[in-house]
C-alpha cells in the first residue's frame, strides 16, 4: 500500500489530533496574523459611531450556549461599541436560552461599572416567535410584562419612552438562524421591511452568505459575520479581545483543511488510473 | 479551580470521547445531560411566559386573554382520542396568522426588493458578474420540455454557467460552514489550555 492509498483512507482520529495541534500552537504563541476590514464590518461600526449619546438600542440575543463561541465575541465587541459610546442597551431575546446568554454578556460590563435600570437592561424573552415578534414591534408591553429580573416594565427608568420598536435608534439580532423561533428572515421581513428602522444582523458564519443578499438589495443597515466579523470589529475599536485572538488559530485550522483538500486530491487523481483498471 | 470549570472540563472530555472511541458511555451521559437540561430549562421559560402572558392578565381582570389560552389549551385535545378534533380551530388560526404575517414582509424582503436590487448598471465587473449570475442560474431552473424543445439546447452553456455560479455559492457556504463549527472547537481547545492548564495565558 503505497502513500496516497493510505491518505485516501486517512483515520479521521489523526485529522481531529492534527487539527487540535493546529489550533493550540498559535493559541499558545500567538503569530499575530494581519487582518483586512470588511467594509461590511466598517459599515457597522461606522453607523453605531455616528448615533448620538443616550440613543436606545435594541439587541436580541438570538442563540444558545452552543453556539457561544462563535457568537460570544461578536457580542461582546457590538456591546463594548455601544457602552464606550454612551447608548442604552436594551437586551432581549427570541428562544428560550437568549436571556442567560445575554446577562452573561452584559455581567462583565456591570463589573466595570455600568449598572442595571440606567445603562443596560435585560427584557428576557419573547414567546410567539414571528407573530410575537410582529406584536412585540407594535407594543412591547403586550409581549414581555416583566424583565429578566422579574421587574414590571413600568417600573424601570430606561423604559419610560419605549412602546414599541421605531422608539429605537437601532437594531441588531445575534443570530444562530434555524432552530429559534426568530431567524433572521424573519427579523429582516418584520422590522426593517414593515418599519423602515435601522437594524444589524449579527450572524453565524454558515448564516452569513445567504443573508448577503438582505445587505445587497439595503435592507439592513449592516451585516457581521462569523467569528472573523468580531476580530475586525475589535480591530475598528482598536481593542483586540477574544475575536482576534482565536483568528490566528483559525487561519491554522484552515491551513490544515486546505493541506488535507489538496493531499487528498492528489491521491484521488493519482489513483484514478489504477482504479479504472480495477486494481483498487 | 471552581466547580463550574470543574463540570465544564469532565464534559467537553466526554464529548470529546466521541471522536476516538465512537458511542460510549461517557459521551452518552454527557449528551443525555445537555439535552435534559435543556428540555427543563424551555419548560421553565415557557411558565413564566404563560404566567406573565396569561395567568397574571387574567388576574389583572383582562378578560380578552380568555380567547388565545382557551384556544391555546385545546391545542392539548390532541391527546384525547374523542375530543382530538376541537385543536383544529386553533391550529388553523396558527396557520392563518403566520402565513399572513410571513406574506405580510417576505414580499418585499425577498421578490421586490431583491428584483430592484438586481438592475444594477453594467459598468464594473462585479455588477457583470452579479447580472450574469442572476440571469444564468434563473435560467438553469427553467424545467419544461417546451422550453428544451425551443431552444434546441442552445441555451444550455447559459445553464451551465448557472451550475457554477451555484456551485460557487456551495463552496462559500460550506466554507463559511467550517469556520463555524472550527469556532467552536478553537473555544474548547482555548478553554482546556487557557482556563484548565493555565497555558499560554
Amino acid at each position: 500500500m503505497n502513500f496516497w492509498t493510505k491518505m485516501q483512507g486517512v483515520d479521521a482520529r489523526i485529522i481531529y489530533i492534527l487539527m487540535m495541534v493546529a489550533i493550540a500552537i498559535p493559541l499558545v504563541k500567538p503569530i499575530g496574523l494581519p487582518m483586512r476590514i470588511m467594509p461590511t464590518t466598517l459599515q457597522v461600526f461606522e453607523f453605531i459611531e455616528k448615533l448620538p449619546s443616550g440613543s436606545k438600542v435594541y439587541i436580541s440575543f438570538d442563540y444558545g450556549p452552543g453556539q457561544g463561541p462563535e457568537l460570544n465575541p461578536m457580542s461582546t465587541a457590538v456591546l463594548n461599541h455601544l457602552f464606550k459610546k454612551g447608548l442604552k442597551v436594551y437586551a432581549m431575546a427570541s428562544i428560550t436560552e437568549g436571556p442567560m446568554v445575554a446577562q452573561s454578556m452584559l455581567a462583565p460590563f456591570e463589573q466595570q461599572g455600568k449598572v442595571y435600570g440606567k445603562d443596560f437592561v435585560n427584557l428576557g424573552f419573547f414567546a410567539g416567535g414571528e407573530a410575537g415578534l410582529a406584536a412585540l414591534c407594535q407594543d412591547i408591553r403586550k409581549v414581555i410584562a416583566r424583565d429578566f429580573k422579574g421587574t414590571p416594565l413600568d417600573q424601570l427608568e430606561m423604559m419610560k419612552d419605549i412602546n414599541k420598536i421605531t422608539d429605537f435608534a437601532l437594531g441588531v439580532t445575534v443570530n444562530s438562524g434555524p432552530g429559534g423561533y426568530g431567524t433572521p428572515e424573519v427579523w429582516v421581513r418584520q422590522v426593517p421591511i414593515v418599519y423602515k428602522t435601522p437594524f444589524v444582523l449579527a450572524l453565524n458564519a454558515v448564516m452569513t452568505p445567504s443573508s448577503l443578499p438582505f445587505l445587497q438589495a439595503k435592507q439592513i443597515t449592516g451585516l457581521l459575520g462569523g467569528l472573523r466579523a468580531a476580530a475586525e470589529y475589535e480591530l475598528c475599536l482598536k481593542q483586540p479581545g477574544m475575536g482576534a485572538a482565536l483568528m490566528d488559530a483559525q487561519s491554522a485550522a484552515h491551513v490544515v483543511i486546505i493541506a488535507f483538500i489538496i493531499l487528498g486530491n492528489i491521491a484521488y487523481f493519482s489513483l484514478r488510473p489504477k482504479r479504472r483498471s480495477g486494481g483498487i | 479551580m471552581d466547580t463550574a470549570t470543574i463540570v465544564s472540563t469532565i464534559f467537553t472530555f466526554a464529548l470529546f470521547s466521541f471522536i476516538f472511541w465512537k458511542d460510549n458511555p461517557a459521551y452518552n451521559i454527557a449528551e443525555h445531560i445537555f439535552v435534559a437540561v435543556g428540555a427543563g430549562h424551555a419548560v421553565v421559560a415557557s411558565y413564566f411566559v404563560l404566567k406573565g402572558s396569561g395567568w397574571d392578565q387574567l388576574a389583572k381582570g383582562n378578560m380578552g386573554v380568555l380567547i388565545p389560552v382557551v384556544l391555546g389549551l385545546l391545542l392539548f385535545a390532541r391527546y384525547f382520542k374523542g375530543i382530538s378534533w376541537l385543536t383544529r380551530p386553533s391550529v388553523a388560526i396558527v396557520v392563518a396568522c403566520g402565513a399572513g404575517l410571513g406574506l405580510r414582509g417576505s414580499i418585499r424582503a425577498d421578490f421586490l426588493d431583491q428584483i430592484r436590487a438586481s438592475f444594477l448598471p453594467l459598468t464594473n465587473l462585479n455588477n457583470i458578474i452579479f447580472i450574469l449570475g442572476v440571469v444564468s442560474v434563473i435560467t438553469y431552473f427553467f424545467f419544461t420540455q417546451h422550453y428544451t424543445r425551443i431552444t434546441k439546447g442552445r441555451l444550455s452553456v447559459v445553464t451551465d454557467l448557472g451550475q457554477y455560479f451555484m456551485m460557487v455559492a456551495f463552496g462559500a457556504s460550506f466554507g463559511q460552514a467550517c469556520m463555524g463549527r472550527l469556532s467552536t472547537l478553537i473555544d474548547k481547545v482555548s478553554f482546556l489550555l487557557k482556563t484548565v492548564l493555565r497555558i499560554g495565558v
